[in-house]
């Protein structure tokens, strides 16, 4: 009922207290989000606390969104915020809890479990996507991505093991990435 | 899309973003590539596109190749057959064996030196046959000689009958004495005998004495009384 709805219209929904317009913003960006608290937390267990901190603090000032910025934007800025905020957090104590308030919030949040069978045909999906993507990705950026992500190799190594310069390894991984994801977005995930 | 394009061209953070992602960056210019974050959008638009991207291989490494098993190789050296040269070399890749075989060698070599310096320091055993060294022997003389000796040593007539029963003793080699110069007659090893032999006369029979009459003959006796 949502999915054909903009992202701005959505928040408009929601600002009315539509819950269920919020959820369906939320189930569009869970992802997204989640990779950005991921690449700048590195732990998965850390960037899935944060996108859900992100997404009630979302919640908590639909009223000052004016539009200005994409949603996306807005989302991701909150994002990067709260990374920011986990971070110096994690720098005091070791442990972060969630207080009764917040885990009554975010349990209306919480997005769809990853075992559910339409989670699971859209990441098999996904996953054949990614393979198909990667695959055709040109020699020079595919062996860098390779190296980084499978062999988990520093800059350093893949540039003395290619013989190339520092810089050159990071061009080459800036632009394998821009690459995945033009084809990643050129082609959505669709599950019949 | 252009202006935000422009932006992060401008910022040039594109190496930044990748070291930022995979966590190779030193602690002060992280901190300075979040301050950027936070007060520029079009970063901030560019650092999630990439870490989205980012998280995509990274999710498909752990969902399809992490659970993959890792084969493991079994190589069958027991049923491979060895040649004499594999089975040696592994002998000698046990660690006591070299040392071993080294300290043997070492324990045959200094007993076999000790052996024949031994041998070496021994003394010639004389020979008993054809020794010349202080070989003394009974003189076998034919004819009575007396030597004119001008020393105290022993003076000696021998007479002694060789016989065909005399036989030529060796003794261990003992200095010889000196003897006078014009002694031409050795001196006998035994005086005592010498002596006992140069005081008994042995009565000169007649040859027509038949050897079973032992008895003296008066008249013998009486020529020798008679001569008194």
């Amino acid at each position: 009922m949502f999915f054909n709805l903009t992202d701005e219209e959505l928040v408009q929904l929601a600002i009315t207290k539509d819950r269920e317009a919020f959820g369906e913003l939320v189930r569009r960006w869970e992802r997204k989000i989640f990779a950005l608290c991921f690449g700048m937390l590195g732990r998965e267990d850390d960037a899935r606390d944060a996108a859900q901190e992100a997404f009630i603090a979302a919640y908590r000032n639909l009223q000052k969104f004016r539009g200005e910025a994409k949603v996306s934007s807005w989302l991701h800025r909150i994002a990067v915020n709260q990374c920011l905020t986990t971070k110096r957090r994690q720098k005091w104590r070791a442990e972060e809890y969630l207080n009764d308030d917040d885990e009554a919030e975010t349990r209306f949040f919480v997005a769809a479990a990853n075992t559910s069978p339409r989670n699971l045909a859209e990441q098999g999906e996904r996953l054949k996507l990614v393979r198909l993507a990667v695959g055709t990705l040109p020699l020079d950026l595919r062996q860098v991505v390779v190296m980084k992500e499978f062999e988990e190799m520093t800059f350093q190594e893949i540039s003395d093991t290619l013989d190339v310069p520092l810089s050159t390894v990071k061009s080459r991984l800036y632009t394998a990435l821009k690459q995945l994801k033009m084809k990643l977005e050129r082609t959505p995930v669709e599950v019949v | 899309m252009e202006r935000e394009r422009s932006q992060i061209e401008r910022c040039a953070i594109s190496e930044e973003i990748v070291a930022y992602l995979y966590a190779e960056m030193s602690a002060p210019k992280r901190d300075a590539f979040e301050n950027h974050l936070v007060d520029c959008a079009a970063c901030i638009d560019e650092f999630a596109e990439m870490s989205h991207a980012r998280y995509s291989v990274y999710e498909w490494q752990h969902e399809e190749f992490a659970p993959l098993a890792t084969p493991r190789f079994e190589i069958p050296y027991e049923s491979q057959r060895q040649g004499f040269f594999d089975g040696l070399t592994g002998l000698l890749s046990i660690r006591w064996v070299v040392p071993a075989v080294a300290m043997g060698l070492i324990v045959v070599a200094v007993t076999v030196g000790l052996l024949g310096s031994a041998e070496s320091e021994l003394p010639n055993p004389p020979a008993l046959a054809d020794s010349k060294v202080g070989e003394a022997t009974v003189p076998t003389v034919s004819s009575p000689t007396v030597a004119q000796a001008g020393t105290q040593d022993l003076k000696t007539a021998i007479d002694v009958r060789s016989s065909k029963s005399a036989a030529k003793r060796t003794v261990p080699a003992k200095p010889v004495r000196t003897v006078n110069a014009k002694s031409t007659v050795p001196l006998p090893r035994d005086p005592v005998r010498a002596i006992a032999a140069a005081s008994v006369r042995a009565p000169v029979l007649s040859s027509e004495v038949e050897v079973a009459d032992r008895s003296l003959r008066l008249s013998d006796i009486f020529d020798s009384e008679g001569t008194r």
